[in-house]
């Protein structure tokens, strides 16, 4: 807190420090008038004439703006009539009001025309969007653009990432866990590379934003997230580039770009927004697991197959039902272990924006302060954000805009995933619930100590929540400057220079009470004592000189030629202890000397990119969109062989994408359809992916200690033939509105051809490496995308917005150097496989339980056990299925058993207004995608002495015993929980994503401008057959390992009521 | 009408919060109904069982078999228990007893097949679906905690052979005798440590605590107390009991008639339990634990016992063989009782060495170079019945280390001239008879290996083998 309030001071101080420096400039320089009225004189000898009207009341509409390209303008009369003279009848006029949406509209040959306006709300083709050069409404673009004005107050807890999630077709986002913060995985219309990066470049006002994870977390599973440094109410749009047009950032644009624009000051008049929250996570909804006395009678079952008499289980303490026993007690509760590691907890939010300025300056300012704990006991997040945003008109020609952000997150976190001692979501589960957290005397009496790992060498889940110590630090300065300096009317020349700084600090202390020991190369660790430092740091630079002009009213031109160029640095180093002399200790320089290890990682990369881009337009109905990016990369190899453009010794990818539209129901023999608009679009490009990793083109060596010596061992093959991956991207998509624009329809086709692919080709064994990278292999992905926007119900106090979007999209593997690669994961196996998804679940198929021993030897089946000898299946094992009929169940039986990408997604969203109040409602869905239920795997594994699912009580006892759920036996010889499709289950699911109500109080406008009320529910309702916390996670980072659940923080019902007050 | 419907949003927003659908239930609901029971409840809902869920009521077992330790129900149906003796029923404790022995710990499904603990510490054997020798007529019924077998009929809770000695001591004078052959022992592991002594850092013992009584027979031929084990335990009447004392009473002579008549009598009973069940009408001759045979003469069996470890014949003759009570006695070189004190210990070796006749490995004793005339190594055997032995010895002498060995054995002392000094030669691993010796009476035998001046003294085994 007092880090926080430092940090606080000193961004003030900065913004302060802006503000006043703006106003000093304000004094020197002559203000300009507003460029929209600059030749507004004009005239033309073409009159026309109309009518505009509302289009929820059918009244006419007074003061409506009606403007021929900022050369003629006129306002509606009382009547909603307007006259305007326009050069000829083929061009269109633009129509806007405020409150009202700002719409294009053709003349089609004619010179009275009738129009509707819709509130700005409205979902329209003619709605803003953001494109990387300039800002353009959408039915003048060729390019496939998904595009949100963001309304981020009532959805306090939502990112950027989480925010898209259902309301960007094509997009799918999988948010991570349920962890604060924890972030999203994008895919953008399928997957587009199996080991490089896989997530969209984001662009957070013109500056290229470092959504990138360097190096592994000390706190297991655990991701920063970038865009959580970004609060939802900074943010005005979000524009999705999905096709060819990504080209225009070269070799960082192959998933698509998501540009994120930050919310300016609008107007000149001050305006303060504060808003206050407060919430509730609730914990989620406990698994069935086992009841003590369920429990009890599993470990009898269990004990006895490891060949134990009764005698002998009988001599367990916790078999011992004598009240005199001095263990009685300790071994008599019945705890739910789920609800100690997890509990409703609250979040608290405060946020305050201040926009305003004059003619020269304009300034917006927001701070923010978040709260939030998360169903995890002991787990909080704390959240600081501060951004500056100003406009400024330094000169007649000369203008600059400077954006500046702040935040700092404080997370106390766990340790999840595959982390069986201390991940306590696991613990909570396998815990045994006949035992307590705390040290229970032979009376009963309850001790306020923990309790130590107990018999079964299971870390207490209390102690890993209240002893163990996770936490993650982060802040990041992200601020750029940009300028433009107007040459003449149609040349301007831009520059823009960013700087990023991260810093990322982490600290974790495992206890050594409660917490089942870990076992070291040379020691027993006790306890472990980490302390990790990462820094990021880059530099952006972007200049270029942009064109735009029409050429008779007809040949509309907009180009840019320039060059962005990004150097950026990261360092990561670690320290880890072990064995402080108490648990009191948790500073890693305590541990051990002999012991300590230290580590870390380097990265440094520069990328340049010069791109031109070039727009033309004719007479506003036909459009052509070139672009054209040449990139150099550090990364790239020293002798990329084919297919490149040399400057010197380097090679340099050469991307250009070519888009085309139509606007159809701006022809004149569209004057008298019923559609109100129709374009059809068509675009190809080839972009680039540059994260082939900064040094794998190069060899570089690695450390490696080998009996407490420390030397240097090669750590890859350099590939000096490495190079970027491309991705062709093809689209063809229609828009169309039709009914008075009352319904929007878009349609798109597209395909992605995957070449260069990067391939970690496995290596020979006598190599001493496991792979070597090489650009070898192609994927494709072929799908489609729709979206449509209803307005349902339309009068004046009464609207209902309904929206949907669905997309299909399907990636498989065209051509690999070998048969199939296979990559292990949790348990598991991924396959990739030609013709098949790459990372597709490749395991063993099952058929039922055998009833009986008969049965089991009439099927013959053999396996092998662990000490490789071959053992007949019997009565209560699992009937796997033997594909090459060889009698013997091994690797070869394995076959594909599940797709984790999902076979439709999409979203739902429903606005409904009537007089002050609003419903806001979002739901999200997934199709078809399957899940490798790991935690599942653990928690019916019926092989130990973990606590079980509820559904195995009904594991086969007896002959004759008609059951889908095998035995239970010791350390299971036979392996009937082995990787197979019992683990695999539809991940379908259907939610109620996001809630909102709001209420806006009639106030006295005098005093204040509006209070509003709201109140937000997220993922309150999901419908899906999958038997986990949650069908919705992502466990990595890349395409491999997606659709695991492998035991995160699930992700939580949550609610919020809020209030915000505008002066 | 607005209102109201913002009225049901609001109601439909809170049940959403609490509302979420149940993937789960059709996992976790049972596939058999009898699986949601547990074994009391699942036997009180069957009407073929009603009577044996009464006696389970009436002795507490009820409460017992609720619980969440897996068990095992043998249950006899009602059709079985109309048979049931009303003693049985209205005595509390054997009622206890008789419903104990048909419930056991753990889960016995009906393809196990083994001997199984009952709660009432009794074991059944539990082979082919059939509890000893009543049939299951309905084979695992599976519940929550355990199983249950429908049962034809029932088995009543026996005496132990161990209880049935001690209940017929005063019928059978060998059983008398063997429940007489107590003694007191020490068992650290039951006694009381008051602390641990400072000089010698040995745990110091509550006085009183740690002693148990012992039997010879179960200690040393079987445990006929244990229920986990069957025997076969032979009684002989007590004038078969009297012959074969009387045959053997020459071997055991002593000061007195008691204890020459305690060691004929031990050396008798000592032959007469086996390991397993063996049904006397199917052989004619058995081997006991120390390799006597024991002639069965079929007609000789006067009665036969069922107990519940096992199964007694009382017989009125077992016709045993004296040449065949009695066998050869080995002591070993390196199992010296007492030796000449007067030489450094370096002279003393105890070696492994290979025997190249009979390929096996062995240990003896040597004492070379020890530099004392006479020297002598004195070895002691107890209870050595009172006959003719043939004396042997071997003494191979493979000169590692160099050594002239030159040694005779004394019988009784050291100074009796029984046999002369022998010239050990190299290499010679067989057996050497040294010649014949009787003893007079019952008792212990010292034996003396004596050098030759200071020759060395080598020795594997002496061997004593009885004539007749």
């Amino acid at each position: 807190m007092r880090n926080f309030t430092r940090y606080t001071i000193q961004v003030l101080s900065i913004a302060c420090c802006s503000i006043v420096s703006v106003g000093a400039i304000a004094q020197v320089i002559t203000p300009s008038n507003d460029i929209r009225e600059v030749g507004v004189s004009t005239s033309f000898k073409n009159k026309v004439s109309g009518v505009i009207k509302d289009a929820s009341t059918g009244k006419p509409l007074e003061g409506i703006r009606v403007t021929y390209k900022n050369l003629t303008a006129a306002i509606t009369d009382e009547k909603g009539k307007f006259v305007l003279t326009v050069p000829n009848y083929k061009v269109s006029i633009q129509v806007e009001g405020e409150g009202f949406q700002t719409k294009e509209v053709a003349l089609k040959g004619q010179s009275n025309i009738g129009a509707v306006l819709y509130d700005e709300n409205h979902s329209s083709p003619y709605n803003t969007v953001t494109l990387p050069t300039h800002t353009i409404s959408q039915n003048a673009t060729p390019y496939n653009v998904g595009a949100v004005q963001v309304q981020g107050w009532d959805k306090v807890l939502e990112t950027a990432d989480t925010y898209l999630q259902g309301r960007i077709a094509g997009l799918n986002v999988t948010r991570r866990s349920g962890t604060p913060n924890s972030g999203s995985s994008f895919f953008l219309r399928g997957l587009s590379s199996l080991n490089a990066n896989v997530q969209p470049l984001i662009v957070v006002d013109v500056l290229i934003y470092d959504n990138s994870h360097y190096g592994n977390s000390l706190i297991s599973n655990y991701y920063d997230n970038p865009l959580a440094n970004i609060d939802i109410r900074d943010v005005d749009n979000i524009t999705v580039l999905k096709d060819g047009a990504s080209t225009m950032y070269g070799t960082k644009g192959a998933n698509g770009v998501i540009l994120i624009t930050t919310a300016r000051a609008k107007e000149l008049a001050t305006k303060i927004d504060f808003g206050t929250y407060g919430g509730i996570n609730f914990a989620p909804k406990n698994l069935p697991m086992m009841n003590a006395y369920d429990y009890r009678t599993y470990l009898s079952d269990v004990l006895k197959s490891s060949g134990k008499s009764a005698d002998e289980i009988a001599a367990y303490p916790f078999m011992n039902d004598d009240p005199k026993f001095a263990e009685y007690y300790r071994y008599h509760y019945d705890t739910d272990w789920q609800k100690k590691v997890m509990d409703n907890h609250y979040l608290q939010n405060v946020y305050l924006k201040v926009t305003g300025g004059d003619n020269v300056a304009k300034y917006a300012l927001s701070l923010n302060y978040l709260k939030n704990q998360g169903a995890l006991n002991a787990t909080k997040l704390g959240r600081y954000n501060t951004r500056f945003n100003a406009d400024l008109n330094l000169s007649k020609r000369l203008t600059s805009s400077i954006n500046l952000s702040f935040s700092l997150n404080e997370q106390e976190l766990k340790n999840q995933g595959i982390q069986p001692r201390t991940n306590p979501v696991y613990l909570g589960l396998v815990k045994a619930p006949f035992l307590h957290s705390y040290d229970v005397s032979s009376d009963g009496i309850e001790s306020p100590d923990l309790t130590d790992r107990d018999i079964f060498n299971v870390s207490n889940p209390a102690a890993v929540i209240s002893l163990m110590q996770a936490r993650n630090q982060n802040y990041r300065f992200l601020g750029g400057v940009s300028f433009l300096y107007k040459l003449s009317n149609s040349f301007d020349l831009g520059s823009t220079i960013g700087i990023n700084f991260d810093k990322i600090k982490e600290n974790s202390f495992v206890p050594r009470k409660g917490v089942v020991s870990d076992t070291l190369s040379n020691a027993i660790a006790y306890n472990k004592l980490a302390s990790q430092t990462k820094r990021i740091y880059y530099i952006f630079n972007e200049n270029y000189v942009s064109f735009q002009r029409t050429f008779a009213h007809v040949h509309a031109f907009n180009a840019r030629l320039g060059m962005r160029y990004i150097s950026s640095k990261i360092e990561q180093d670690f320290g880890l202890g072990f064995n402080s002399a108490t648990d009191e200790l948790v500073s890693v320089g305590n541990g051990v000397g002999a012991l300590r290890r230290v580590g870390g990682s380097i990265g440094e990369s520069r990328w340049l990119n010069t791109y031109l881009s070039a727009d033309y337009g004719l007479s506003d109905k036909y459009f052509l969109a070139l672009n054209v990016a040449l990139d150099g990369s550090s990364r790239f190899g020293a002798d990329v062989l084919d297919e490149t453009i040399k400057i010197g010794k380097r090679s340099f990818a050469l991307l250009p994408s070519l888009s085309a539209a139509w606007l159809i129901s701006s022809e004149n023999f569209m004057a008298n359809s019923g559609i109100n608009f129709l374009k059809v679009r068509a675009s190809i490009g080839l972009t680039g992916n540059d994260a082939i990793g900064d040094y794998n083109s190069r060899q570089y060596y690695v450390s490696q200690n080998l009996l407490g010596m420390q030397g240097l061992v090669r750590g890859n093959f350099a590939n000096p033939n490495l190079k970027w991956e491309s991705v062709l991207k093809t689209n063809v998509g229609f828009d169309l509105s039709i009914l008075h624009e009352r319904l929007t329809l878009t349609v798109d086709a597209f395909q992605h051809d995957i070449r260069d692919m990067l391939v970690k080709e496995p290596a020979p064994v006598a190599s001493g490496l496991q792979y070597l990278l090489t650009n070898s292999g192609t994927m494709q992905t072929k799908g489609f995308e729709t979206s449509v926007n209803v307005r349902v119900i339309n009068t004046s106090t009464f609207k209902w917005d309904l929206g949907a979007n669905i997309t299909t999209a399907k990636t498989i593997v065209k051509s690999l150097p070998t048969e199939q690669l296979l990559t292990p994961f949790g348990n598991g196996t991924i396959v990739t496989k030609v013709g098949e998804a790459p990372n597709a679940f490749y395991g063993y198929t099952t058929n039922g339980v055998y009833t009986s021993d008969a049965e089991a030897a009439q099927s013959g089946l053999k396996t092998k056990l662990f000490d490789g000898t071959l053992a007949d299946f019997k009565g209560g094992d699992m009937r796997f299925v033997d594909l090459d009929n060889n009698k013997i169940i091994d690797e070869k039986d394995h076959q594909l058993i599940g797709n984790p990408n999902p076979k439709f997604y999409g979203g739902i969203t429903n606005r409904l207004t009537w007089n002050n109040w609003t419903l806001d409602a979002l739901c999200t869905f997934v199709v078809g995608n399957s899940i490798y239920n790991y935690t599942r795997s653990q928690l019916e594994s019926l092989s130990g002495f973990n606590n079980q699912s509820q559904a195995m009580n009904n594991r086969w006892r007896a002959d004759g015993h008609i059951t889908d759920v095998p035995k239970a036996t010791w350390g299971d010889p036979l392996q009937n929980g082995r990787f197979s499709d019992r683990w695999i289950e539809d991940g379908s699911y259907l939610r109620l994503r996001t809630m909102s109500l709001s209420y806006s109080w009639p106030v006295n406008k005098k005093v204040l401008k509006y209070v509003i009320a709201y109140l937000t529910g997220n993922n309150l309702l999901t419908f899906t057959n999958y038997l986990g916390y949650e069908p919705e996670f992502s466990a990595t980072n890349g395409i491999l390992g997606q659709g695991t659940d492998l035991l995160l923080e699930p992700i939580q019902k949550s609610c919020q009521l809020g209030i915000r007050i505008g002066l | 009408m607005c209102l109201k419907k913002f009225n049901c949003l609001f109601i439909l927003f809170t049940t959403f919060l609490l509302g979420s659908c149940e993937p789960w239930n059709d996992r976790i609901a049972a596939t058999n109904a009898s699986l949601e029971r547990n074994a009391f409840e699942e036997i009180s809902l069957r009407s073929n069982l009603s009577k044996f869920a009464e006696l389970l009521v009436k002795t507490g077992y009820d409460k017992v078999i609720s619980g969440s330790q897996n068990f095992t129900i043998w249950a006899p149906t009602n059709d079985a228990l109309q048979s049931l003796d009303a003693t049985i029923i209205n005595d509390a404790v054997k009622l206890k007893a008789f419903v104990g022995n048909h419930i056991a710990n753990q889960a016995y499904y009906a393809k196990t097949g083994q001997r199984v603990k009952m709660l009432n510490g009794k074991y059944n054997n539990f082979f082919n679906k059939q509890l000893d020798l009543a049939k299951i007529t309905e084979a695992d019924l599976v519940v929550k905690n355990g199983v249950i077998h429908a049962l034809g009929g029932y088995i009543i809770p026996l005496q132990s052979i161990w209880e049935f000695v001690n209940a017929t001591k005063s019928e059978y004078k060998q059983n008398d005798f063997v429940s007489k052959l107590n003694y007191f022992a020490f068992n650290p592991s039951t006694a009381i440590i008051d602390s641990i002594s400072s000089s010698t850092g040995r745990p110091i013992y509550r006085p009183g605590t740690g002693i148990e009584q012992r039997n010879t027979f179960t200690n040393n031929v079987y445990d006929i107390t244990d229920e986990s084990k069957e025997y076969t335990y032979l009684i002989l009447s007590d004038a078969a009991l009297a012959v074969e004392v009387a045959k053997l009473n020459p071997y055991f002579k002593t000061s007195t008639t008691d204890s020459t008549y305690n060691q004929s009598a031990w050396k008798v009973v000592q032959d007469l339990a086996l390991q397993g069940v063996y049904k006397m009408e199917e052989v004619s001759e058995l081997f006991s634990k120390f390799n006597v045979r024991i002639p069965i003469d079929k007609s000789a069996i006067v009665k036969t016992v069922k107990l519940s470890n096992g199964v007694a014949y009382v017989m009125n003759k077992v016709d045993f063989k004296k040449e065949e009570k009695f066998k050869p006695m080995v002591v070993e070189g390196e199992d010296v009782f007492s030796r000449l004190s007067t030489t450094s210990s370096t002279a003393t070796f105890i070696r492994e060495r290979f025997n190249p006749i009979s390929n096996v490995k062995y240990r003896d004793i040597g004492v070379v170079g020890h530099g004392v005339t006479n020297y002598w190594l004195s070895y002691r055997l107890q209870g050595v019945p009172a006959m003719k032995y043939k004396v042997y010895w071997v003494a191979a002498n493979d000169n590692v280390p160099t050594a002239t060995v030159n040694q005779r054995l004394a019988m009784g002392t050291l100074t009796s001239a029984t046999f002369p000094f022998v010239a050990v030669p190299l290499n010679n691993f067989q057996e050497v008879l040294l010649g014949e010796y009787t003893t007079t009476s019952f008792g212990t035998l010292d034996m003396y290996l004596i050098a030759n001046a200071t020759n060395s003294l080598i020795l594997d085994y002496i061997k004593l083998v009885p004539v007749f």
